[in-house]
C-alpha cells in the first residue's frame, strides 16, 4: 500500500469491486451450491484483494486473478476453514432469501453425470471456459500455470468429456489418461 | 464432437443463474472490507501466501473398467504371499500386485490393509448399480506420473500360481510400484440405499444383473411398457425425450402412445425412460 493516498487506494478497489462482484459472486455460486457460504467466500475474495490491491493485475487480467484467489478462498472452505464475515451479512440474508433453489450439478442427465465423472482439474477448466468465459491467457493466471499448459490440458479435458457424451445413453464414468505424460509445460 | 459443442454442454449445465443484489449490500460489503485497513482484525489465513502463486496441481483422474462382474468370497492360503482377509499383496519384481479377495468387504478394511502395507491408498466406496457392485471403476492421484505408475489388472491378468481368471483369487487387481509414494482414491462400487442415485451403471436397465433384466420393452408404447415395468416392482424416476440428446431434461409424463426408446438404471428399483412419438430406429 506504500505511500499511496488511502482513498486512492479505495476509489482503486471500489472499481476493482464493481466492475467483478457479480462475476465472483457468481463463480463461487456455481461451486458451493451454498448461499449463505457464497457471501463469505465472496467476501473473503475481496478482503485479500484489498490487502494485495497492488497486486490485482490491471484490464482483463483483475477478474482471472480474483477467480484464482476465489479458488483458493473455496479450497480452503472444503477444508473447514470457513468463517462468517459480519460485513457480508446483508449480502448473506439477500442471497438466502432468494427465491430460486440453489442448483448444483446434482441432477441427473448424462450430461450432468457424464460431467461429474470428469477429474476436478478438467471440470474447473471446462467450467471457466464455459461458464467464466476466459480465454486461455485468462485461465493460465487463474489456474497460476502456463498458457500452454491451458491448452494442452483444455484439449485433453474436451476430449475426456466428448468421450464420456457419446456413451450411449448412461456414462460410465471411464476416461483413459493415457496421453497424460506429455510434456504439458515445456 | 467439436469443441464448440462440447462447450455447449458445459454451458447448459451452468448450475448458477443471477442472483440479484442489492446495491445497500454491496456497499455495505465493499465499505466493511476497505475499512478493515486500520482496524487491524487480523484475517490471518488469507494474507499474502509465502507459498508459490502456483496453486497445488490437483489432478483427478480416472481410468479403465476392466473388471465385471460380482466375484464371490473366498480366501486362499498360499504360503507364497502375504494373505490378509480383504486384499492380498504379492510381490512380483519391484511391483505389488494387490488383488481384491473379499469384494464384500468394508472400504476401511483395503483401507487399514493398504496403510499396513505403507500405501496411501485410500478405497472410497459409492453406490453403483448391482452388476457394479464390488467393482473398482476410478482411480485419481495427485498428479499423472503418479497415476501412470498405476495398473489395474484383468481378471486372470498376473494372477499368482496357476489361479485363472475364474479363481475368486484373481479377479479385481491392482499393480502398484513397491516404492509407490503417490495418494490415490479409487472408487470401489458398493449397493445402493433405496432411492440413492447410482454413481455408476450398466449402460441399459434391461442388462444383466439390472432391475428390468431381459424385459423386452424398447419400441413397445409407453402404454404397454409401464405394467411390465412396474410388475418388477419398479418405478419409473424421470422421462426424458430421446431428441433431446445430449442434453437430457426431465419432461413430464409422455402420453401412452409415445414408444420407449431405452431404459436407464437411476437408483435401486427406480429407472429413467427414454421416449419418443415415434419407435426408435
Amino acid at each position: 500500500m506504500g505511500d499511496e493516498p488511502r482513498d486512492r487506494r479505495r476509489e482503486r478497489f471500489e472499481q476493482v469491486f464493481a466492475a467483478n462482484r457479480e462475476a465472483v459472486l457468481g463463480y463461487l455460486l456455481r461451486r458451493t451450491g451454498n448461499r449463505h457460504d457464497a457471501a463469505d467466500l465472496l467476501a473473503d475474495t475481496f478482503l485479500v484483494a484489498w490487502r494485495r490491491l497492488d497486486d490485482v493485475p490491471p484490464g482483463d487480467q483483475t477478474r482471472p486473478w480474483l477467480y484464482g484467489v476465489a479458488r483458493r478462498v473455496l479450497a480452503n472452505h472444503v477444508r473447514g476453514e470457513g468463517r462468517r464475515h459480519a460485513l457480508a451479512d446483508r449480502l448473506r440474508n439477500e442471497l438466502a432469501e432468494s427465491d430460486e433453489p440453489p442448483r448444483t450439478l446434482t441432477d441427473n442427465s448424462p450430461a450432468a453425470i457424464a460431467f461429474r465423472c470428469l477429474p476436478e482439474q478438467d471440470r474447473e477448466l471446462l467450467s471457466l471456459v464455459a461458464w467464466e468465459e476466459l480465454d486461455t491467457a485468462q485461465i493460465a493466471i487463474t489456474l497460476g500455470i502456463t498458457r500452454n499448459a491451458v491448452r494442452v490440458r483444455l484439449h485433453r479435458a474436451r476430449k475426456r468429456f466428448a468421450k464420456l457424451l457419446t456413451a450411449p445413453l448412461a456414462n460410465r464414468c471411464l476416461v483413459p489418461l493415457k496421453e497424460e505424460a506429455s510434456h504439458e509445460d515445456a | 464432437m467439436k469443441t464448440h459443442d462440447i462447450d455447449a454442454v458445459t454451458r447448459d449445465l451452468n448450475p448458477s443463474p443471477g442472483t440479484p443484489v442489492s446495491d445497500a449490500a454491496w456497499a455495505e460489503l465493499s465499505d466493511g472490507i476497505t475499512a478493515t485497513v486500520e482496524d487491524t482484525t487480523p484475517i490471518t489465513q488469507l494474507a499474502p501466501r509465502r507459498t508459490p502463486a502456483r496453486p497445488r496441481l490437483v489432478l483427478a483422474a480416472a481410468c479403465t473398467l476392466l473388471i465385471g462382474g460380482v466375484v464371490a468370497a473366498a480366501v486362499v492360503n498360499r504360503p507364497d504371499q502375504n494373505q490378509p482377509q480383504a486384499l492380498s499383496f504379492t510381490e512380483r519384481g519391484d511391483k505389488l500386485i494387490v488383488r481384491v479377495v473379499d469384494p464384500t468387504a468394508d472400504p476401511k478394511r483395503y483401507n487399514a490393509e493398504f496403510k499396513k502395507m505403507g500405501l496411501n491408498i485410500k478405497v472410497k466406496a459409492v453406490p453403483v448399480s448391482p452388476p457394479s457392485v464390488g467393482g473398482m471403476f476410478s482411480f485419481t492421484a495427485a498428479n499423472s506420473a503418479e497415476l501412470d505408475q498405476l495398473r489395474p489388472l484383468e481378471p486372470g491378468e498376473k494372477c499368482n500360481g496357476t489361479l485363472n481368471a475364474s479363481d475368486p483369487g484373481c479377479q479385481l487387481g491392482l499393480e502398484v510400484p513397491k516404492n509407490y509414494t503417490g495418494k490415490t482414491e479409487i472408487l470401489f462400487g458398493r449397493k445402493a440405499k433405496p432411492g440413492e442415485m447410482y454413481q455408476h451403471m450398466s449402460l441399459s436397465a434391461t442388462e444383466k444383473g439390472e432391475a428390468l433384466e431381459g424385459l423386452a420393452i424398447a419400441n413397445k408404447t409407453v402404454g404397454a411398457a409401464l405394467p411390465l415395468i412396474e410388475s418388477r416392482g419398479v418405478k419409473v424416476h424421470a422421462y426424458y425425450a430421446s431428441s433431446d440428446r445430449p442434453h437430457f431434461k426431465d419432461i413430464a409424463k409422455p402420453a401412452d402412445d409415445w414408444f420407449v426408446h431405452g431404459a436407464s438404471p437411476f437408483a435401486p428399483d427406480e429407472v429413467t425412460l427414454y421416449v419418443g412419438p415415434t419407435p426408435d430406429k
